[in-house]
């Protein structure tokens, strides 16, 4: 077995390419994957700003129509308008227009700046009839005003217009810069000089972020097209086609696993669905780039958001590829795959859609929700609003939900239902096998994993918003903490091991027979690891990271004192020992262990519980993944040499539970000289023993006489 | 021990009514190394549900199968290195060449890469596709596409060969090809399993036979036993007394 765990990546990719070259021979796949976008881009892009030309011309390149009484008034009218013109600042005259499909428009064409078209009206209209009709957009009669030497100018306009609106404003700007200028001359010949109560400047200022233009957020929208189409083909042929072609009893019966054989897939669909939103993509940005319109779509910096879009393809191909695989696994022909696929492609446009929308916020729980969760994220970069913390929890869930989706394609792949087609076996499909099982299957742990994590992410965070919502005392929220940790650690792994008819004590590695021995190496590493730990982070941490961490706790750590002792044991020592214990080494290590070796095991749930662990309060803290996950490995060979999860449940409470101790009474402690608050290291009289019972205990450790190791 | 050992193996499937049809019976054989046992019976009488259960692409619902010592149910990946499988429902990799996709095969079974060339070699000799070796599987005519997949049985040179209506759409010319095949697989000592409801020509190279009939062995046995038996002359015989009402009793 362990033989196989070796070549478990070699294979794989021996696998991929053995699928790719199948693919990648087969001349319809470069037609319809790359030629064809290769050609309909251009053909398309040169067809839309035909379209988009013809279709912008009522807002950009059209001229305003005026209607006036008479020829001279129209005379009138040319030349004052000329006049003011000639007094406008030129960064006025070309404003931009507040319609960015005007300014795409402009950008494209560059035609001047509307221009008017006057008239008179037929002998049996007037002025106003036709601007109510709509064929003129403003009116305007011009009469002697009671004053020598002044005009009286009405203008006739339609509110409801934008077109009337622009036109009206375009005349009365340059009307109000001659009287303005006419102001000044008058005030000037006159020798008096103008001090005006309020001088106005104005200063326009770029926004934060890049500057947005509309149309980049449906860059999102047309990678989750292009990934999934791209996709869908390779994910259909290489398991209903498969199915079809009865190949896939040779795979079957081979002994290679199926989620190898699944592995090896997921690796060639989803080099194929980057290939060809690859080619897409340059495609579309060749053609945006010749026909002048980058700047106009992806904003200023066009060249910033080419990396930001490699980056999301490969998460788009990654979820999609995965997906769609599971979906594929479960149908026996192309026709059916198909069926199948049609729903979900067009399920998979109203998240897309999503992109579109600029006033989504992205929360924890949209953070967690498949699909959608990429494509706002996708679309918060695209914009220059980064979140840390979110961007790790979306791909994080991504990969949980794409790991999920391998592991039910590669239980259902070539499963007597579908190699067979055995009637009435779907049930039989979704039932495990009669017999009761030792352990949980590491496609069980998957399944667990993705559950878990979304949870921990959105039932983690109930307990706080409670604590704000209705004002409770820490001491109640730390309670309700408990039941999260039930809900999410405990609940979880029984639920799936019992669904999958697996003894929880044997599951959860419940058992009560432990070399005595292990119990006191838990005790000296309880007592023992804080010092170890401390001094690790002392090295590695970085002293600004620390800091922050320290501010996010300090609130805490305050109100943290208030609490009764026996509160924060339960809640922060022995809730979270008893309950991740039972998940990450009893649930997900034994599950790990039924296909990889003891190292991949334990280095893969510590690294798990690493990742769990770096989620502070809304904060992301990378520096806690290397104690947690050393924490983890610790606990992880613990198990693996007691046969059992009861010592690491117990080295796990005294470690957690010390720190409460040493929280709760930090003040004492404080008067008896022991102060950690400072970044030095420990006084020799702490760190010899400690040092001391930690290497005790790793010597007793590596001595337990076990079947496992 | 014989390296071939069924015991009561048994499937269960739930109908689209949802009523269990029991489509094999508690079935046991053996088979020794260097025998071909022919596992007949008409259509539906269990026959590749049997040989799929042996292989481990159908779960038991009780019972179990052992090749070479080893049990199906608990070292799935060790019995399938042990185990050839022909079947005219196994297609070939389109895109691929035959020499590609017997290199591929090989690797699935660990073959190293230089001891799975000659073998390639040495059966395209055997099965005599030299002539088109590095053609693309796609291409290839149907007897030609069969000498491919049983060239991919043998890639790992496992000890035992289970054959699924391997005539099955052939033509006499195609059918020469697997009795010479299965000659030779005696010929090297391999134990064979070979399914079929060709009665005629199961008497052509079955060394022994067990007679299916609605899931359940009726009668296994030499022809000589089995003639014995039923004081019947041909298999077609023997079956068509088998299939009466009231026939023998199974001989257990």
């Amino acid at each position: 077995m362990k033989f196989s765990n070796q070549v478990l990546t070699s294979r794989t990719v021996r696998l991929a390419l053995k699928e790719l070259r199948e693919i990648l021979r087969d001349r319809r796949t470069i037609t319809t994957l790359v030629l064809m976008p290769l050609l309909v881009y251009p053909l398309l892009g040169v067809m839309v700003k035909r379209g988009l030309l013809s279709s912008l011309e009522s807002i950009g390149a059209v001229p305003f129509h005026l209607v006036v009484g008479s020829a001279e008034e129209a005379d009138q009218l040319y030349r004052q308008l000329h006049a003011g013109e000639a007094l406008l600042p030129v960064a006025t005259a070309s404003e931009a227009p507040a319609n960015p499909l005007a300014e795409l428009a402009a950008s494209t064409s560059g035609e001047e700046p509307p221009k008017l078209q006057v008239y008179e009206p037929n002998p049996n209209s007037t002025v106003e009839q036709e601007v109510r009709s709509g064929r003129a957009d403003i009116g305007i009669r011009i009469q002697q005003s009671a004053i020598e030497g002044s005009l009286q100018w009405t203008i006739l306009h339609r509110p409801e217009s934008a077109l009337s609106v622009d036109a009206y404003n375009h005349v009365v700007t340059r009307l109000e810069a001659l009287n303005e200028q006419y102001l000044v001359d008058t005030l000037r010949s006159r020798s008096i000089s103008i001090h005006r109560p309020a001088e106005i400047q104005t200063q326009a200022i770029a926004s934060g972020g890049r500057r947005q233009t509309p149309l980049i957020t449906f860059i999102p929208l047309v990678l989750v097209l292009m990934t999934m189409t791209g996709a869908v083909y390779p994910a259909i042929d290489l398991t209903a086609g498969e199915r079809e072609r009865g190949t896939m009893e040779i795979l079957i019966a081979a002994p290679v696993s199926r989620m190898t054989l699944l592995a090896g897939k997921f690796v060639a669909v989803l080099a194929v669905a980057l290939l060809t939103a690859s080619v897409n993509m340059l495609s579309m940005f060749l053609t945006l780039f010749t026909l002048g319109l980058d700047s106009a779509i992806l904003g200023d910096d066009a060249l910033q958001v080419i990396p930001l879009v490699m980056l999301m393809m490969v998460v788009f191909a990654g979820f999609f590829s995965a997906v769609l695989l599971s979906i594929t696994s479960i149908a026996r022909s192309f026709k059916e795959a198909q069926a199948y696929l049609i729903p979900l492609m067009l399920m998979s446009l109203t998240p897309g859609m999503f992109s579109l929308m600029p006033d989504l916020q992205m929360g924890t729980l949209l953070a967690v929700t498949p699909l959608v969760n990429i494509v706002l994220t996708g679309r918060d970069l695209l914009q220059g609003n980064f979140n840390l913390l979110l961007f790790a929890i979306v791909i994080l869930s991504t990969v949980f939900y794409g790991i999920l989706a391998l592991a039910v394609a590669a239980r259902i792949f070539g499963s007597d239902s579908v190699l067979y087609g055995s009637s009435g076996s779907w049930t039989e499909l979704m039932r495990s096998s009669s017999e009761v099982h030792e352990q949980a299957s590491p496609s069980a742990a998957a399944f667990a994993l993705a559950l878990v994590f979304p949870l921990f992410i959105i039932v983690g965070s109930v307990p706080s918003r409670l604590g704000q919502a209705f004002a409770l005392p820490l001491s109640q929220v730390l309670l309700l903490n408990i039941g999260v940790f039930l809900l999410v650690f405990a609940a979880v792994p029984v639920v799936v091991l019992r669904l999958s008819r697996v003894q929880l004590r044997s599951g959860l590695m419940l058992n009560p027979r432990i070399p005595p021995v292990s119990l006191l190496v838990a005790v000296l590493f309880g007592v023992s690891m804080w010092a170890v730990l401390y001094e690790l982070n002392l090295v590695v941490g970085v002293a600004a990271q620390a800091e922050t961490l320290k501010r996010a706790m300090e609130s805490l750590v305050d109100d943290l004192r208030q609490t009764p002792l026996w509160v924060k044991l339960a809640a922060l020592a022995l809730a979270p020992a008893l309950c991740e214990e039972l998940f990450f080494r009893g649930f997900l290590q034994t599950a790990l262990r039924q296909r990889y070796s003891v190292w991949v095991s334990i280095a893969t749930s510590a690294a798990l519980f690493g990742l769990f662990h770096i989620v502070v309060r809304d904060h992301l803290f990378i520096e806690r993944m290397i104690p947690s996950t050393l924490m983890g490995i610790l606990l992880g060979l613990l198990l693996e040499r007691s046969g059992s999860v009861l010592p690491g449940m117990l080295l796990h409470a005294i470690h957690n539970g010390l720190l409460m101790c040493v929280v709760h009474y930090q003040s004492a402690l404080e008067d008896l000289g022991v102060g950690l608050e400072e970044r030095s290291h420990l006084p020799a009289m702490w760190l010899l023993p400690t040092c001391g019972a930690a290497l005790a205990a790793a010597v007793l450790l590596s001595r337990i006489k076990s079947s496992r190791i | 021990m014989s390296i071939i050992q069924v015991n009561q193996i048994t499937k269960r499937f739930s109908s689209a009514e949802g009523e269990d049809v029991i489509a094999v019976d508690r079935v046991s054989f053996d088979v020794p190394s260097g025998e071909v046992f022919g596992l007949l019976g008409p259509n539906g009488a269990g026959k590749t549900t049997t040989l799929r259960m042996m292989l481990g692409l159908l779960q038991p619902s009780s019972g179990d199968a052992s090749i070479g010592g080893c049990f199906v149910a608990t070292e799935p990946d060790h019995v399938k290195r042990l185990v050839g499988f022909v079947s005219t429902s196994v297609g070939v990799y389109q895109w691929l060449t035959a020499r590609e996709m017997l290199l591929f095969v090989g690797d699935l079974y660990d073959v190293p890469v230089s001891v799975c060339r000659d073998r390639v070699a040495e059966l395209a000799v055997l099965l005599d596709f030299e002539s088109f070796i590095d053609r693309r599987c796609g291409v290839l005519s149907t007897g030609q596409t069969q000498r491919i997949n049983l060239a991919r049985a043998l890639i790992h040179d496992p000890p035992v060969m289970l054959l699924d209506e391997p005539t099955r759409g052939l033509d006499i010319v195609g059918s020469q090809v697997i009795f010479d095949y299965i000659q030779h697989l005696r010929s090297v000592g391999k134990a064979v399993v070979i399914c079929t409801h060709r009665l005629d020509e199961a008497e052509r190279f079955g060394d022994r036979f067990g007679l299916m009939h609605e899931g359940a062995m009726r009668l296994a046995g030499t022809l000589e036993e089995l003639q014995a038996l039923t004081g019947q002359q041909g298999l077609t015989n023997i079956f068509i007394r088998l299939m009466q009402p009231a026939s023998l009793e199974s001989p257990e």
